[in-house]
């Protein structure tokens, strides 16, 4: 019975609807993905670049970078552990909590292997430093409050 | 009158020049407390201490020049406070592109993960002690410079060539012309994994431990000239969940009067980490020092602990430790010691 159940299995049929619901779970994933991106926002004063590579931006928050390509010293600022947007943040740039990324930083400091970012536990202390910093990168959660000539696009 | 007007014409251009100033200075603690109970042989003792209180300073000199400054004050049985400030590091860095710097100043040298990642700072370090041969083999400092290369390509490899005053010297003085040489490179193909190799030889005319040696609690009463060589690999894993360090040393002295001796070391540490907050562990620490190692005395050490670490955050952590330590010292490591410890450390940092 089994096996016949087996040998009249309509593959054509099945097949779609697997294939259907494969393609609901995947753009639901996307969703996701996209509403995440959509609630990082990228703050930059005289980087030398109007848009960043999501790759590209997590490597100068590894502290991987000491100069921007356009020469400028690369100034990193973060949301302190006070912030609302600090859990946000550092999820999607790390994927890690913020304890992980406070010993991150406090460790690589220490071993005299990067400079220190700097910390702000509110948004617009954040601008206010990257507005008046050259070489400054940020990163909110929302773009509230954000000078237009501060936006860098993030390219996922 | 005409010397208060200098005064205040002094002050004056004082003051200006530090308003003028937009260097950004960042000081930081770390520090530790201690309680131990241990049995060595029959004999047992319980006492409370102070551990190092390091100052740890930096400042943007430059848009590619930084200073680096690391000050400890630290047990000190020559002075009558019994607590001496010590500079373990100052430090100049010159910025040259993204991945290369030139450093120049007192350093750690770039032998074995700990020394160069953990420093004098107890909030990092995984157990309570670092590995034994710290204490005996690794020459920890020197005053010298630095070629630094880090987080180049796909495997993030990086170098350090230091050159600079050996074991013997001091801070201001060195008592021959012929400098320590001190080679690593290291790899980072994973994040949080490091693989490392170092080398590190110093000439001695004179064997007298200096300042950078870290090794000056072993008294040798040889004084001749002696040649003294260091290979060290590391594998460091500090994971999400897990945590593995294993520190290999192999260091060569050579003299005229007893020839060749061997000496070896291995550091193995493993941690799991059960939750956000608690991380178990495990050590193996060996060290052993050749009969015919005239740089320091002949002695073995075996020390197994076993411990928990808890992060109350990334700047408060305990760590309780047990451990059994069996020591053999003098010729043919004959004089044994047998060692039971406990240890409660909260180490800090802000």
């Amino acid at each position: 019975m089994r096996i016949g159940t087996i040998l009249n299995f309509n593959w054509h049929m099945d097949f779609k609807k697997v294939l259907i619901r494969l393609s609901c779970v995947i753009a639901l994933l996307g969703a996701v993905q996209c509403s995440d991106a959509q609630s990082l926002f990228v703050i930059g004063n005289d980087i030398g670049m109007k848009e960043i590579k999501m790759g590209y931006l997590k490597e100068v928050y590894q502290a991987k970078y000491t100069f921007w390509p356009n020469k400028k010293s690369v100034q990193i600022a973060l949301p302190g552990t006070q912030s609302e947007d600090a859990v946000s943040v550092y999820s999607q740039v790390y994927g890690k909590s913020v304890k992980e990324v406070q010993k991150f930083w406090l460790s690589i400091v220490f071993q005299g292997r990067a400079k220190s970012p700097n910390f702000f536990d509110t948004s617009k202390e954040m601008i206010d430093y990257v507005q008046r910093t050259p070489g400054a990168i940020g990163l909110l959660k929302s773009d509230a409050g954000v000078p237009k000539n501060l936006i860098i696009k993030l390219i996922p | 009158m005409k010397k208060h007007t200098l005064f205040i014409c002094f002050f004056s251009v004082l003051s200006l020049n530090a308003l003028s100033q937009k260097s950004k200075v960042q000081f930081q603690l770390f520090g530790h407390i201690q309680y131990n109970m241990d049995q060595i042989n029959s004999e047992k003792n319980s006492y409370f201490s102070i551990g190092e209180q390091d100052l740890f300073v930096t400042s943007q000199l430059h848009e590619r020049i930084s200073f680096l400054g690391e000050t400890v004050v630290k047990y000190d049985a020559l002075t009558s406070a019994k607590f001496a400030p010590s500079i373990e590091r100052a430090q100049v860095k010159f910025d040259m592109d993204n991945h290369h710097s030139i450093i120049l100043g007192k350093m750690h040298t770039p032998l074995n993960y700990w020394n160069d990642v953990f420093h004098h700072g107890r909030l990092f370090f995984p157990t309570i002690d670092r590995p034994n041969a710290l204490n005996t083999l690794v020459p920890l400092h020197t005053l010298g410079v630095r070629f630094q290369g880090q987080n180049m390509g796909e495997l993030n490899f990086g170098y350090d060539v230091v050159i600079g005053n050996g074991i013997s010297s001091t801070d201001i003085y060195d008592v021959n012309t012929n400098k320590a040489f001190a080679a690593g490179v290291h790899i980072k193909p994973f994040e949080g994994v490091r693989l490392s190799t170092s080398y590190y030889n110093d000439y001695l005319t004179s064997n007298k431990p200096g300042v950078h040696s870290g090794h000056s609690g072993i008294a040798s009463s040889y004084k001749g000239a002696l040649n003294f060589e260091m290979w060290s690999a590391s594998v460091a894993a500090f994971m999400e969940k897990w945590e593995f360090l294993n520190e290999f040393g192999y260091n060569k002295t050579t003299t005229d009067t007893l020839g060749v001796a061997s000496n070896l070391s291995n550091f193995t540490y493993l941690g799991v980490r059960v939750n956000d907050n608690w991380i178990p562990y495990y050590v193996i620490d060996l060290t052993n020092m050749s009969d015919y190692d005239l740089h320091s005395t002949a002695s073995d050490n075996y020390k197994m602990a076993v411990g928990c670490r808890y992060e109350f955050n990334e700047r408060c952590i305990v760590k309780a430790q047990v451990e059994q330590i069996r020591t053999g010292m003098g010729h043919q490591h004959s004089a044994h010691e047998n060692r039971y410890d406990f240890k409660f450390q909260l180490a800090y940092g802000f």
